[in-house]
């Protein structure tokens, strides 16, 4: 019998032994198929070790504790899966797994060796330096995990290097991602200078002893940093072009991990070291909801205009990032009122929304990969009619598109619910100021929920609905097995998250336990399967009761905030959806219809025959909301007649339409030209003149001789 | 050609047309199709929804897709050209559907008849329930006719073959004086 | 501007018809439908002035019968289906058989209820031999 209080450390110490077995078979194995499966095999193996670590660490199992010992001057490398870690443990290996089967299928038809041996070594060591983020425990293992993270993601994002568009991308992400990375390196900087040591636990106890200021610098610094790569406004311009440039199993990881770290870096920062402070300043909040609730709007503005299908999701993953910093900000004003319970609700919500995204974005894009392998085109306009040919892929991104859309039962329901009515708290903050932001931001993010759906009812039914509008989209085919396994093994999740989320919940709450020091459970998911109720036994009477003793959890009822919210099941939700549904095919069914039922053509005016160019574009689908918020696109339309056929008859018209990306014209180019300017400057010191370099190299000496004098 | 239709099928299709009259007689929603008419037709259904004949207030709406029709109105002999959409915009029509025939064309081919552009009349093509004839008809008879269909009007014109055995008395007609001769 | 066309409305008042709720009388010389009074037409002794005259080809006379199978007759129809309501047989009818009516409830269900025939019996050969007497302009034979 195994001690399952030993089974999250034996996860997870397998779990890195079995990516780096997975780098090494990738470099050993010859033939090619063989090779993707082994590195597939030992990613996925290594992502379900993930989520077994994961979930042992939340259900009480002692944290997996490591150090290595070194000669280098920084010490000791430690790493530690606490309850925060183990969360994102469990974030990677839920999208890992997938992605892992996903790329079997995925890399079949690339046949040079070289490359899918790439693939391999750099999936694997990817996943592992993103392990290794999560689960560091000082700095050094962080900062250096970071880094490899960066770098790996750029050298997977160069996967089709061929192409130019697909290098400039990259580098813009590398670029921004080290821009990010600097910020990130000051702030714990800043920390060790008041901890001496580099471990997290010796900067989360030298926190409460900075100045005030200075935790404000680093507030600022960490968010500025992990933003970056988690892609808030004004620092998002690298998402759209690097996760479509991406190869799609990439892509999923990049969206629905990768940038989730930012996130995990925020947290630790704000809510890890500096939050046990005690008074934390409510500035910080409303900071971080307001960027996230712009970075939502806009992120999602731009998302409904996008006509290529990778970087519509990849502008929806910003707008998806606005909505969590929401949460967070919410959170941190919560907490600086000290209504720490109403805190740690935002948090689980924040947390819920973490984890679904991860679900269904990467649901999206492993669909939107199958759909770019079938076709060879990402083009909206180029898309159509795929249902038909490509039935089970279109099911997934239906289903992954619901979930996004927060459309009950699915996952994103519970948790787009859950932090919309915390952000309708805001009643209970004394501060009037404080209390208009967090309204103000709490419709921003409705707005953003609205377009949202728009947004997806424009991907799926132009990619999907209606007729192809090209040869290759006529010409598409089924993906293949392993893909739609991997795509299913989402979908299911959705449904089981959006269903079960009181399973969820008391997960989520063990991890906010140890950030706030409180747990909320009790409060959030009463116990209605309990023999006393206490203050919920109107809810056991009007039937929250049902299933109790059946089921392992507290209740199937989620209240979502102590005062003033409203109450929700998911969970019964669904059985009054299914209960509904055999009411009304029963009655149908019963009740004589009043004629035979016919079927026919679509009616299109009497029309001889249909074609593809009759059917709806995506360009008029979202042009409304284009007109409607043209002050913020500064969008540019050209239309031209060509070949007039006669002056009172036009032949063709061509129609143009560019939306320059956000911050572009008013923020990038003056910086980039800045910086180029200033570093034409410093070009000067750059001569050519060897005895020059020399003569540097003289006077540093001479410089560093007189400091250490001084 | 539509294929005639048997003894069940008409008591069938009689008994939905009553059915269809219940149902239909407070708001019938009517679509208009122009099977090659000359439009003097259209002038006339046109001035229903003016304010002096205002269908309206009997319950009756034009509407564009056929989808949320109850009546397909139809004028012109139809031309050859228009039998298939014709045929579509019927077949797009839910049941219980009617169809009228406004007008000499719809109802025989008018003054155009069958010829090598011209059907000869909507029967040709659809059953017919309700035939309206004139030249066009005024907005007058095309109530009464919409009506009809409906079953909130009578018909009173009813076919006839009179059986004359005297053969009338010669009597030429003289011209009296002061009447106007018809141009 | 709109307080004018209130002003205007309320003078005018109500222009709707009432029909079907009352009867719409129509100008004597609205053309509705032509109605033939048969005991003036001649076409059993050959008139075909209306026929010769109808653009539509609404009137059409028929010739049945040889005498021995049935009895012989000749039919005046008139389709209202094909009529355009033009009046010239009114115009052209020597005798004065076609009038035109001011009706205008037209409409019927079947395509048969437009048809009205009159059916002229012929004199047969043995009715004349009986009665030993030609007519010329043809007498009523009893």
């Amino acid at each position: 019998m195994m001690d399952w209080n030993l089974m999250p450390a034996t996860a997870f110490w397998s779990m890195l032994g079995l990516y780096a077995l997975g780098v090494i078979l990738s470099l050993l194995i010859r033939p090619a198929r063989a090779l993707t499966l082994a590195a597939a095999t030992t990613a996925a193996l290594g992502g379900l070790a993930a989520i077994i670590a994961g979930i042992g660490v939340i259900a009480g199992a002692p944290a997996p504790v490591g150090a290595v010992a070194t000669n280098l001057p920084f010490g000791a490398l430690s790493m530690r899966v606490d309850t925060l870690s183990a969360f994102f443990l469990i974030v990677i290996g839920l999208v890992s797994f997938p992605v892992a089967i996903y790329s079997v299928g995925y890399l079949a038809h690339y046949t040079s060796r070289g490359r899918l041996r790439a693939s391999g070594v750099l999936l694997n060591l990817l996943l592992l330096s993103l392990v290794l983020i999560v689960a560091a425990d000082d700095m050094i293992v962080f900062l250096m995990a970071w880094e490899a993270m960066a770098f790996l993601s750029y050298l997977m994002v160069n996967f089709e290097y061929e192409d130019a568009q697909v290098i400039r991308s990259g580098f813009l992400m590398l670029a921004v991602s080290e821009l990010g990375t600097v910020a990130i390196f000051i702030a714990f900087l800043l920390l060790f200078q008041a901890a001496g040591s580099f471990g997290f636990a010796a900067l989360r106890s030298a926190a409460p002893m900075i100045s005030s200021s200075l935790r404000s610098a680093i507030f600022l610094l960490s968010f500025i940093g992990f933003g970056a790569k988690a892609g808030i406004l004004p620092l998002q311009l690298w998402l759209p072009e690097a996760h479509p440039a991406a190869p799609s199993h990439i892509s999923a990881l990049l969206s629905a991990v990768i940038i989730k770290l930012g996130i995990y870096g925020m947290l630790r920062f704000l809510l890890d070291f500096l939050g046990g402070t005690g008074a934390l300043p409510s500035w910080w909040g409303l900071v971080v909801l307001s960027v996230g609730a712009l970075t939502a709007l806009i992120g999602i503005l731009y998302a409904v205009v996008q006509h290529d299908l990778k970087r519509l999701l990849a502008y929806s993953s910003i707008e998806n990032i606005g909505i969590i910093l929401a949460g967070l900000g919410a959170a941190l004003t919560f907490q600086a009122y000290h209504l720490t319970a109403m805190a740690a609700i935002v948090a689980i919500a924040m947390l819920y929304h973490v984890l679904n995204h991860a679900v269904y974005k990467g649901l999206l894009f492993l669909s939107a990969g199958a759909v770019n392998q079938a076709t060879g085109t990402r083009e909206l306009g180029k898309l159509g009619g795929l249902i038909r040919l490509m039935p089970w892929t279109t099911l997934f991104f239906i289903v992954a598109a619901l979930a996004i859309s927060a459309v009950p039962p699915l996952n994103g329901y519970v948790s787009e619910w859950m932090l919309l009515e915390a952000l309708l708290q805001s009643f209970a903050i004394p501060d009037t100021f404080t209390k208009m932001v967090i309204a103000l931001a709490g419709s921003l993010i409705a707005l953003t929920a609205g377009i949202a759906v728009t947004a997806f009812v424009r991907a799926c039914g132009i990619t999907f609905l209606a007729m192809p509008r090209s040869k290759e989209a006529a010409e598409a085919h089924e993906a293949p097995v392993s893909m739609r396994v991997a795509m299913g093994i989402l979908a299911l999740l959705c449904l089981a998250l959006g269903v079960l989320p009181t399973f969820v919940i008391p997960a989520l709450d063990r991890v906010t336990t140890s950030l706030f020091g409180q747990s909320v459970l009790n409060q959030v998911v009463p116990p209605l399967f309990t023999d006393h109720p206490g203050p919920y036994a109107l809810l056991v009477t009007i039937g929250g009761g049902l299933f109790k003793g059946l089921l392992p959890v507290n209740g199937l009822v989620i209240i979502a905030a102590p005062t003033f919210a409203t109450i929700d099941s998911p969970s019964y939700l669904l059985l009054a959806e299914l209960l509904l549904l055999v009411i009304v095919v029963l009655a149908l069914r019963l009740v004589r219809p009043l004629g035979k039922r016919r079927i026919g053509r679509v009616w299109a005016g009497g029309i001889p025959r249909f074609e593809a160019a009759m059917t709806y574009t995506g360009l008029a689908y979202s042009n409304p909301i284009r007109i409607i918020f043209n002050g913020l696109y500064r969008s540019w339309t050209h239309s031209e007649p060509v070949q007039p056929a006669a002056r009172h008859r036009k032949g063709r018209i061509v129609y143009q339409q560019e939306i320059p990306a956000p911050f572009e014209r008013t923020l990038y180019r003056p910086v980039v030209r800045l910086a180029e300017r200033l570093t034409r400057r410093v070009t000067l010191i750059q001569s050519g003149n060897l005895n020059q370099y020399v003569a540097y190299i003289f006077l540093i000496v001479i410089l560093v001789l007189l400091l250490r004098v001084i | 050609m539509v294929e005639p239709l048997s003894e069940a099928t008409r008591g069938a299709s009689e008994q939905l047309k009553m059915r269809a009259q219940r149902l239909f007689g407070r708001s019938l929603h009517i679509r208009h199709v122009d099977a090659g008419s000359c439009n003097a037709c259209e002038s006339e259904i046109k001035l229903l929804t003016s304010p002096y004949y205002d269908m309206q207030r009997l319950g009756l709406f034009f509407t564009t897709s056929p989808r949320h029709a109850d009546l397909l109105l139809v004028t012109g002999p139809v031309t050859r050209a228009m039998v298939d959409p014709l045929r579509q915009t019927y077949e797009a029509m839910p049941d219980p559907r009617l169809v009228v025939a406004v007008g000499a064309c719809a109802c025989s081919g008018g003054i155009f008849g069958e010829s090598a552009f011209t059907l000869g009349g909507v029967e040709k093509v659809l059953p017919v329930d309700v035939f309206i004839p004139g030249c066009p008809p005024s907005p007058l008879t095309l109530i009464h006719g919409l009506l009809l269909a409906l079953g909130r009007a009578e018909q009173r014109l009813y076919g006839s073959i009179r059986q004359i055995h005297r053969p009338p008395p010669l009597q030429m007609l003289a011209p009296q004086a002061g009447e106007r001769e018809r141009s | 501007m709109i307080f004018s066309w209130i002003q205007r409305g309320l003078r005018t008042g109500v222009l709707t018809t009432r029909y079907p709720a009352a009867i719409e009388h129509l100008p004597e010389d609205f053309r509705g439908r032509p109605v033939l009074d048969a005991s003036r037409c001649q076409a059993v002794r050959g008139c075909d002035a209306c026929v010769q005259i109808c653009l539509p080809g609404a009137l059409a006379l028929q010739n049945n019968g040889d005498g021995t199978t049935q009895e012989p007759d000749r039919r005046l129809i008139l389709d209202y289906g094909r009529c355009i309501q033009c009046g010239l047989c009114v115009t052209a009818c020597p005798t004065g058989a076609l009038h035109m009516t001011a009706d205008y409830e037209l409409a019927t269900k079947d395509r048969e209820d437009l048809r009205m025939v009159t059916v002229f019996a012929l004199p047969t050969k043995s009715d004349r031999k009986e009665n030993g007497k030609e007519e010329s302009n043809g007498r009523a034979i009893e």
